[in-house]
Order: structure tokens, then sequence, then C-alpha cells
């Protein structure tokens, strides 16, 4: 049976077969306006984009005094990140519009690729103009 | 301004001075021998700069290799010495390299704090640290 809403009344009794039926319509019915609508897709959006600014205060919090590639990397918080996927991409490539914060890694991991020119290997700003790049050709 | 870090303990007695900007544009390995154009690191994922005639491994031969391709030696003293130029490279209690500061004229020593700023201290107030403690000394003539 499809997910039920708070807006809905439950009852403590068993149902009909008829009212299983129409409260599983009813619900199918809310999934479906949920999906198709603008300003609940720009909700649950605005609500993950929150999400990944804590994460990315967080990461940049606890990796302040860090030179090592794996404390930046493997901290939990841009772990998080990276798990959350592509739709991250344009938020990523906005921050380092920004920052020269290290989110190359992270970008090659959820893309699956690696556009920096191995000459820019540790130029920070080089990276990044790279990144840039790449966003601006895969429309990003 | 001084600079009291929790992450760095002794800082509550010696406190950091910072001396720069914030800038994410170079490391401590790279300020050590007094780079500020590049972040240097053996990273498996080659996003950072390593020198390819040195492993790309993250333990203390690998970086000491690196600083003997800029000219120091290992030594033992951390005396400051007239004519020469000193690095401390700290280990972590793992044994791995975690930062590196370089001696000033004045005795006192210069680091650059991960994506921060970069500072002016002691020995003693980075010793017992997130970073480990300085235990790798190098040398070069100025």
């Amino acid at each position: 049976m499809s997910r039920l809403y708070s807006t809905e009344i439950t009852r403590n009794t068993g149902l009909t077969q008829e009212a299983s039926i129409l409260s599983c319509n009813y619900s199918n019915a809310v999934n479906t306006f949920k999906g198709n609508s603008v300003l609940i897709s720009d909700r649950i959006e605005n609500q993950e984009f929150k999400h990944f600014l804590q994460l990315k205060d967080k990461w940049k919090s606890e990796t302040l005094y860090y030179s090592s590639s794996s404390q930046i990397f493997n901290n939990s918080a841009y772990r998080e990140i990276i798990a959350l996927g592509s739709k991250t991409i344009p938020w990523i490539i906005r921050e380092l519009k920004k920052t020269n914060d290290h989110w190359f890694y992270a970008l090659k991991k959820i893309s699956g690729e690696n556009p920096i020119n191995p000459d820019h290997y540790g130029i920070i700003t080089k990276m990044k103009e790279d990144w840039i790049e790449w966003a601006q050709k895969n429309n990003y | 301004m001084v600079l009291i870090i929790p992450e760095f303990p002794n800082t509550t007695i010696d406190p950091f001075v910072i001396t720069s900007p914030q800038t994410s544009s170079y490391n401590c390995i790279a300020w050590a021998f007094g780079d500020n154009t590049k972040w240097y690191w053996p990273d498996p994922d080659e996003m950072y700069f390593w020198p390819e005639n040195i492993p790309r491994t993250i333990e203390v031969n690998s970086f000491i290799e690196l600083y003997k391709l800029k000219g120091y030696e290992v030594c033992i003293s951390t005396s400051l010495e007239i004519g020469n130029e000193k690095i401390a490279i700290f280990l972590g209690n793992d044994g791995l390299p975690t930062h590196a500061a370089r001696q000033l004229e004045n005795g006192l020593w210069t680091s650059k704090l991960g994506c921060e700023y970069d500072i002016q201290h002691s020995i003693y107030s980075m010793n017992n640290s997130v970073y480990g403690n300085a235990s790798v000394f190098m040398s070069r003539s100025l």
C-alpha cells in the first residue's frame, strides 16, 4: 500500500477491500501531485541544498589545518557529500567559483571524470579553472 | 594576531602568531622550502603536486627525498645556525608525515596551517598536537 500522509485520518480498525483501494488511490494521487509540483520539488531541493551547505561547513571546519589528502578527502562530511551524488555538482561548482576549496576529489568521484591537466596538479587555481571549464562544457 | 587552537594544546602557553592572509593555494610541505604556489602531497589520486622522481608514497622517506631535492640534508640539532636554514618534519602517532615547518632567522619557525594562514611559532607550541611531533630535522646552506 502507498505511504499515508499525516493529512489522512488513520483508524485502528481493519479496512474493507473498497476502503483499502480508496486509500491506495488517494496516496498515489498525492505522490503524483508531489512529483509534478514545482513548489514541492523546489522545496525538497532547497532542503537538500541546505543539507549540502551544512556538510560543507562541517568538512571545512574539521579539515582546516590538514595538508594530508587522506584527512581532507576521507572526512566524513566530505564523504557524505560525495554520497549525495550528481545533484551536488552544480552546488560544488558554484562553491568552487567563489573559493579555492579543494573540491577536486569529490568532483572526480561524483562525475567519474577528471578534466585536470596533469601540468596543473597542485596548482589550485588552475585545477579550479579546469573543473569550471568542464562544468561549462557539460552544462552545469 | 595570536592564535590559540584546541587542536594544538601547547598554544595555550605559547600561542601562534598569524603572519599572512588565509589561502588554500599552498600547504605546509611547500611553504617549508618557501614555495607558495603549489600544494605538495604524494596522494595516490594525483590531485596534488609531487615530483616525478620521488616515490609518490605517504611515508617519511619520500618527504626526506623531497627536501633533499631542495638541498636539505638530515641533521640532529634544532639550534639556530647562522648561514643554515632548517626545516622540521612532523610525524603523527602512526609515524606518517603530517606537517613541515621552516626555521626563521630569529630562531622561531614558520608554518602554513592547512588551508588557513602562515604562522610564526616555536617547535614546542606545535608539538603534541594533531600534527604529532617534530621528528625529523634537515638543514641546508643559505
